[in-house]
């Protein structure tokens, strides 16, 4: 693989860009008299950060991380000493030169924001669920993409890592409540993406902070796409008076240690030449019929080949500042990220330019736009099976390559093991994504009247999409070759335009304060895709295609909506919020494009009356909440409701192939939205100056409705042999729990913030038609022929169906015994049902019948976790400070499929040394059943001899830092540095599990067309490496 | 600061035009046609045939389980021990067994795709009258031709396997049908070939692969036979022309690719080798004109010849080395090459002309051919009591691969005499068997002259198979149908399943 841009290069280039951008911060200084001082708590501990500002001008400068200042100031100038969660002061200058400032903490932090949708709302008066992340939690560890950025860091929001690099992270707002796509809306500075994956190329640093909305009453704003939750990101606008410059750079590596034991090359063709025995009729014949063959000394250990140590390199380069004239804010990175599988790999390189400027005072006028460029190189399947599958399977008596530099393969067609040298396969195949991207906005707002504003504002996102595989031709050693080279190119691009206005009517009349928002925005997206494939025999040197097979197609949708939302409260007490929008997509047939989307929230600030109990008690905030809302999820394909022709039916006539047509699809004519009613129940209080926090939701999500592709008769025809319809309800409940308790004692300062929560979900109706009681998914085929997920009224999504293993039999005789001769393999006379002989797993017979029959299939997990948590914990000391996030998961089940790689033993491949005591002769008690050659081999029949318990609680992050003196700093960079700080991090350090395969943190079956099919099964993917990282972080 | 009235006009009116009134998301689909606009064009109307054609060769049909399934059934074949046949040779499909829905589900989408053909026929004909179309009356003719055989063949493939099934023969009416009558079946099958033989092209005189009124009336023949109204197969059978019995030197043009559309050929299923990566579950759609027979067959040795079928072919019959390889038998281009294999079936691998086999083969399904014609001739002859006509029919099958005579005294000899009718039954039994081995047609047969018990129950070892012929005349309903189908229950299951 070729690297696309030279990461050092780049490193240096953004050192050279921030030494300049200091320089000329420097001139923004006014050349007048200095005031010095120190802003402090009421305690006397410091406040780094905070803001001074020279009222009625732009200039101003910023704590250090001492809390010290200076400023130079004419003698009539006030301050204004402003800082997050602190009550802003204004104290005059007069002759002073040294202004000394205690600033108060703000009780109820009354004036923090959280962006609602279509506007922002103070966190006090909200009476919806909402969660807010800060950009510095996100930047907390380096990650590939903002989505991993979330975990553990808000109730609720659930995410699910691929370990490979750039791969999909899943994210989950209060658990799954469709069948179909159950992403959340991302919306960045009001600009939709397509899902969440797109989060990738959203550079971390450029986030200000992210809202995530849960209760149908807050994303009810968002209509029809509202059902699965939504993260509002925030990019950094700048601040007036305050120049910021932030320069992070850090490196590390990745690795994991975790290996499979599999047989070594004695203990292989050991394990072959007793199965060739047993297997008398010479079906298993392989190299090792040559009684002298032993390995010529090769022990190649193939997992080690697939595995290296990563390197992990980034560097951000941020400036911001403004006026009242404007503000602004830039920011350019680098994150370069090796798998730890050799040639995987993820780069994502990013510009983002914000602005707005003030024209007059009553129109303001803006940008934001984000560049984005990644590439991927993900791990290569082949065969069917994942590399690691290869890695266990491979023989160990191959070596890599042979002295003369060919790669190794199974030695002949008789060595009977198909396993893929993965060195080779790495070196012959492509498999590389690059992934372009624009979103941003322009928008201008007028102040019409006092407390009436008009915005409008036209978003854009992106994206150019090149799939790159490749799959050149090569020779082995041994029986694998490939004459052909084989390239497949796609190419898609998407566009996405957005129009959006916004009416707001803000007003407060005496104690009644009231706002109105009404909203018109359409939606205007097209996908539209080429792929281009070419095998040829002339050449596997070029990468370019000539006279390949190509074709193209369009996805092109639109939507259109009104949105009304009035929020009311009296004297910040009584809270009400109500709201309605309409929804109009092209996604549905005519009669039903129009969906209504109405919620509405009650709040009451207990801790506003004057009530006897809150003082008694030390209440500094009690506040209650209810919501309740309808959204949709229009998450469908293209034209679901209607069929269509197609016209790749091809058959030969007079020798030439011909195009052929027929009926693509199915009709339902009263296709409609998915509806999710939501209602949230919650209290919050925070206690002694909200020293200590506490918040309590507890929701039931109602689906309806859902889109299921349902099954219709075969005898109809239709190819797909399901039509999209409006046939399944699902219900969620479930509860979040947050603390927060932060403690301030001289130069000691901690936090801990923890988060419970749980989401049960339940099935509750799956189809029209009344026979049809389970819908069966989850396809993993190798290995397994049969499916592994089921949907089935009162059950759990996606829990797994199949057999109960109750052990191994030991003898024929424990055959008969359990089930009689007529179940035994050897009887010429068995019945219907599976055969059994001793070796084989033993299972029960659930219907008791008296034989093993697909009825005896049950449910035999469950992968929806009981409850997941995640403990923030920080703290700092003088110049230290040290920051932990552990995250886990409880109660839930993973089908281990390598299981099936470790101990199958249905096929010639090496195995886990589990297999060594396998059962080989009657009377052998173990829980390893014996080889079997044949097909349809019941041992390996989806049982609970694949489920584990999944449960794990994770040091996701551990950092340490230490941030130089001020002195040290104004003696080194004589002022011109406000901040420098070191740290070294380490993610996933610790993992405590019971679970035996390499990592519990499974990420989800996808189907071809995107959707989950399964959660909770691992097979075989790259486990999350355990990362050492050294940064610097230094603001100017 | 406050604004002046002006300014407020000025800054609303601009809002106002800033606010997008166009609410019509209705979208025109850029990548398909729709039904409304199709049957515009000859080569719209010749694109939807082709279309009713490619359900043929897929894997529900003839690029697998079309042969596997009912040669499976038949006393022609020992299983290999792979489970896609095992299954079917033991007697052991249920109503979940892959391939019994994919069988079931294939027809039925052939069945959609003629459907959707027909029911263009009143679009067709009224933009005829409209005029200024490039098609003619005879395209029209020729395309409901084509619909209605194809149409046919699929409820043939059908009715044979699963007895009354839903009848479906319009799209707009097509969810949750319950079974008919297989007498209906029948009947439909009836009436759509008799439709078909009027309106289609003769041989010759339409493009290669097409249907054509020889292999509708020749269809037509035997579903008569099946009916046991042996008037009426005579009758069309009769009315058959153009096609001869290829000289013996030519006889494996019969199952070869280089002999493909011969004289003696009435209708096949065409592959040509191109795919495009995706001929697992090949449903029709797509480039994947191939069929995996000869693999199935001869390359894997998934099922082989049963040493009673072997033993059935005279000593000196040339058509054993036409149908089956034993070791040491001469293949291959110009019998150059010594095949080293095991005994496979040599009918319809390319080993006649490759040296070994393909998986993705090319070599056409061979559905119906003149000799069996002459044959079913004879059964109707015989049928109606005219033993002589019958003896002669048989005789030309003789003729061609050049074997003595019935009637002769070198062939009562070899212990076949056709003094009496039992006789030429007898004999018909076997000539039948021979010429057509593994060619779908055996296991049907010997249903049809109701001497299945007989012939299928033991194996060559004399192990019983498990056949049962009040079960396993018929396949079992596949169970997706009974659970997504309104108007079925398990009640409608064929007995014993």
């Amino acid at each position: 693989m070729k690297k696309y841009l030279q990461f050092n290069r780049l490193t240096l280039r953004l050192t050279v860009m921030a030494i300049l951008l200091t320089f000329s911060a420097g001139h923004l200084q006014a050349q007048q008299r200095t005031v010095s001082g120190k802003v402090v708590l009421e305690d006397g501990g410091a406040v780094p950060g905070a803001s001074i500002l020279i009222k009625g001008t732009s200039n101003g400068t910023v704590t250090d991380n001492n809390g010290n200042y200076t400023l130079k100031v004419s003698s009539g100038d006030v301050l204004i000493f402003s800082f997050i969660g602190l009550i802003t002061q204004e104290v005059t200058v007069g002759s002073r030169s040294v202004v000394d400032v205690t600033l108060e903490e703000d009780i109820q932090s009354l004036e923090e924001v959280v962006v609602v949708g279509y506007g922002e709302q103070k966190k006090a008066t909200l009476t919806t669920a909402v969660s807010t992340i800060t950009g510095d939690d996100l930047n907390a560890y380096p990650v590939a993409d903002v989505g991993q950025a979330l975990q553990g860091r808000a109730a609720g929001v659930n995410i699910t890592n691929n370990g490979s690099p750039g791969g999909r992270t899943l994210i989950r707002i209060r658990g799954l409540s469709t069948f179909g796509d159950g992403d959340p809306l991302v919306v960045v500075d009001g600009v939709f993406l397509e899902d969440s994956e797109d989060l990738r190329n959203v550079n971390p640093a450029s986030i200000e902070k992210i809202d995530v909305l849960k209760d149908a009453a807050a994303t009810a704003v968002y209509g029809s796409r509202g059902a699965n939750g939504v993260i509002i990101v925030s990019t950094n606008k700048g601040t007036p008076g305050k120049t910021t410059l932030k320069l992070k750079t850090y490196g590390g590596i990745q690795y994991s240690n975790q290996r499979y034991d599999v047989l070594n090359t004695e203990q292989y063709i050991q394990f072959l030449r007793e199965i060739a025995v047993q297997e008398s009729d010479g079906a298993v014949a392989s190299v090792i019929s040559d009684p002298n063959f032993n390995g010529d000394g090769i022990n190649t250990n193939w997992q080690d080949e697939l595995f290296r140590t990563g390197v992990m390199r980034g560097a951000d380069l941020n400036l911001s500042g403004g006026s009242d004239k404007g503000r602004y804010s830039f920011g350019v990175s680098a994150f370069d990220q090796e798998g730890i599988y050799i040639d995987t790999e993820f780069q994502r390189y990013s510009f983002n330019i914000n602005s707005e400027g003030n024209i007059k005072n009553r129109v303001k006028i803006g940008q934001t736009l984000s560049l984005g460029h990644s590439q991927r190189v993900a791990p290569v399947v082949w065969g069917g099976r994942e590399p690691l599958y290869n890695a266990v399977a491979l023989p160990p008596y191959i070596p890599v390559r042979t002295a003369d530099g060919q790669f190794g393969s199974s030695l002949d067609s008789r060595d009977g093991n198909d396993a893929i040298n993965i060195v080779r396969v790495t070196e012959t195949q492509d498999n590389q994504n690059l992934f372009n991207s624009i979103y941003g906005n322009v928008y201008a707002d007028f102040q019409l009247i006092d407390g009436l504003n008009f915005r409008t504002q036209y978003g854009l996102y992106a994206f150019f999409s090149n799939q790159n595989d490749i799959s050149r031709a090569f020779q082995t050693t041994g029986r694998a070759s490939q004459s052909e080279t084989f390239i497949n190119k796609g190419r898609s691009q998407f566009l996405s335009q957005q129009i959006t206005n916004t009416l707001t009517y803000s007003k407060d009349f005496g104690q009644h304060n009231v706002n109105v928002t009404l909203v018109q925005e359409s939606q205007d997206k097209n996908f539209t895709n080429v792929s281009t494939f070419l095998a040829t025999d002339l050449t596997s040197e070029l990468e370019e295609i000539v006279n390949g097979t190509s074709e193209s197609f369009s996805i092109p949708e639109k939507l259109f909506s009104y949105l009304g939302r009035v929020n009311y409260d009296f004297d910040e007490k009584y809270l009400l919020q109500l709201s309605l929008r309409r929804d109009k997509s092209s996604k549905f047939p005519e009669a039903n494009q129009v969906g209504w989307f109405p919620a509405a929230s009650v709040g009451w600030i207990v801790s506003r009356e004057n009530f006897g109990f809150l003082s008694a008690w030390n209440i500094s905030n009690l506040k209650v909440k209810a919501s309740y809302g309808v959204t949709g999820n229009n998450q469908i394909g293209f034209n679901a409701f209607t069929s269509a022709i197609a016209r790749d039916f091809f058959y030969p006539v007079d020798g030439q192939v011909r195009d052929g047509a027929f009926i693509d699809g199915g009709n339902n004519a009263d296709l409609r939205w998915e509806e999710a009613t939501k209602q949230n129940y919650g209290v919050e209080v925070g206690l002694f100056n909200n020293a200590v926090t506490a918040s309590v939701d507890y929701f039931i999500n109602s689906s309806q409705g859902l889109l299921l592709n349902d099954r219709v008769s075969s005898s109809s025809g239709i190819l797909s042999g399901t039509i999209a319809r409006n046939v399944g309800d699902v219900e969620v409940k479930g509860v979040e729990l947050t603390l927060g308790y932060s403690k301030t004692k001289g130069n000691f300062q901690w936090n801990l913030w923890g988060n419970i929560s749980t989401a049960e979900a339940q099935v509750k109706k799956l189809s029209n038609s009344t026979s049809i009681d389970q819908i069966l998914l989850g396809n993993l085929n190798p290995p397994f022929s049969e499916q592994l997920t089921r949907l089935a009224p009162g059950l759990p999504l996606y829990h797994f169906f199949g057999y109960v293993m109750e052990g191994v039999y030991s003898t024929d005789q424990e055959v008969i015994d359990h089930l009689g001769e007529s179940s035994l393999a050897t009887n010429p006379g068995a019945d219907a049902g599976i055969q059994f002989q001793a070796g084989d797993v033993r299972f029960s017979d659930i219907n008791g019948d008296g034989v093993i029959t697909a009825e005896d299939r049950t449910v035999i997990g469950d992968p929806n976790p009981d409850f997941t948590y995640s403990i923030n914990f920080s703290a700092s000391y003088k110049n230290f400070d040290i920051s932990m996030l552990i995250n886990g998961v409880q109660g839930v089940d993973i089908l281990n499929a390598n299981t099936w790689y470790l101990q199958s033993q249905d096929f010639i491949a090496n195995f886990g040394t589990d297999v060594l005591r396998r059962w080989q002769r009657p009377g052998d008690v173990t829980d390893i059943p014996r080889f079997r050659f044949v097909g349809n081999n019941s041992n390996n029949f989806i049982s609970t001899r694949y489920i584990e318990d999944g449960s794990f609680a994770r040091l996701k992050n551990l950092t340490i830092g230490y941030s130089l003196n001020q002195e040290v700093l104004q003696k080194l960079f004589k002022g011109a540095v406000g901040r420098v700080r070191f740290y070294v991090q380490s993610q996933n350090l610790i993992t405590i599990t019971k679970y035996s395969g390499f990592d519990p943190e499974v990420e989800p079956l996808y189907g071809g067309d995107g959707i989950i099919q399964g959660i909770g099964i691992d097979r075989g993917r790259q486990p999350q490496p355990v990362t050492f990282i050294g940064g610097l972080q230094v603001e100017f | 600061m406050k604004y002046g009235i002006n300014q407020i006009i000025f800054y609303t009116f601009l809002c106002l035009t800033l606010v997008s009134c166009t609410e019509d998301v209705t979208l025109e689909n850029p990548n398909q046609l729709t039904e409304d606009t199709f049957f515009e064009s000859l080569q719209q109307i010749e694109a939807a045939a082709n279309g009713s054609y490619a359900q043929l060769q897929s894997s529900g049909l003839y690029q697998r389980f079309g042969y596997i399934l009912p040669d499976s059934f038949s006393d022609e074949m020992q299983s290999g021990g792979d489970a896609n046949f095992i299954t079917s040779w033991s007697f052991q499909l249920t109503p979940t067994t892959p391939q019994v829905d994919l069988y079931w589900t294939t027809c039925y989408r052939g069945i959609a795709a003629c459907n959707f053909l027909l029911g263009g026929e009143s679009k067709m004909r009224e933009r005829l009258d409209g005029g200024g179309v490039d098609f003619t009356a005879d395209d029209v003719n020729d395309a409901v031709g084509q619909g209605r055989f194809l149409r046919a063949l699929y409820y043939f493939h059908l009715v044979r396997r699963f007895g009354g099934v839903p009848l479906i023969v319009d799209n707009d009416n097509a969810l949750d049908i319950p079974r008919s009558e297989a007498e209906e079946v029948w009947d439909l099958i009836k009436s759509d070939l008799r439709v078909a033989s009027a309106n289609l092209f003769e041989k010759g005189s339409t493009e290669e692969g097409r249907a054509t009124r020889g292999a509708a009336l020749g269809l037509l023949g035997k579903v008569y036979l099946f009916n046991e109204q042996y008037d009426s197969a005579k009758f069309y059978l009769d009315q058959i022309s153009g096609y001869s019995l290829l000289p013996l030197n030519e006889y494996n043009d019969n199952f070869n690719e280089s002999g493909e559309f011969n004289d003696e050929s009435m209708f096949e299923v065409v592959y040509t080798g191109e795919q495009d990566g995706s001929q697992w579950d090949q449903n029709g759609r797509g480039l994947g004109e191939v069929t995996w027979h000869a693999q199935e067959y001869t390359g894997w040795s998934n099922i082989i010849p049963s040493q009673k079928m072997i033993e059935e072919f005279e000593d000196d019959d040339p058509r054993l080395q036409s149908s089956v390889l034993e070791a040491g038998d001469a293949y291959g281009p110009n019998n150059s090459l010594t095949w080293g294999g095991g005994r496979v079936w040599y009918k319809f691998s390319q080993l006649y002309e490759n040296e070994a086999t393909m998986e993705n083969g090319d070599t056409n399904a061979r559905l119906l051919r003149y000799a069996d014609v002459v044959l079913m001739k004879a059964e109707a002859e015989l049928m109606l009591g005219n033993s002589s006509m019958a003896i002669n029919y048989l005789n030309m099958i003789r003729d061609r691969v050049m074997l003595p005579r019935y009637g002769t005294d070198e062939m009562d000899g070899r212990g076949y005499p056709v003094d009496t009718p039992d006789q030429v039954f007898e004999a018909l039994m076997h000539e039948r068997m021979i010429e057509l081995c593994a060619e779908q047609q055996r296991f049907d047969d010997l249903i049809r002259w109701n001497m299945d018990s007989r012939e299928i129950t033991v194996d060559d070892q004399g192990t019983n198979r498990g056949y049962n012929e009040s079960i396993h005349r018929l396949m079992p309903i596949p169970q997706t149908e009974i659970d997504a189908n309104a108007n079925m229950s398990a009640a409608d299951q064929n007995p014993g399943y």
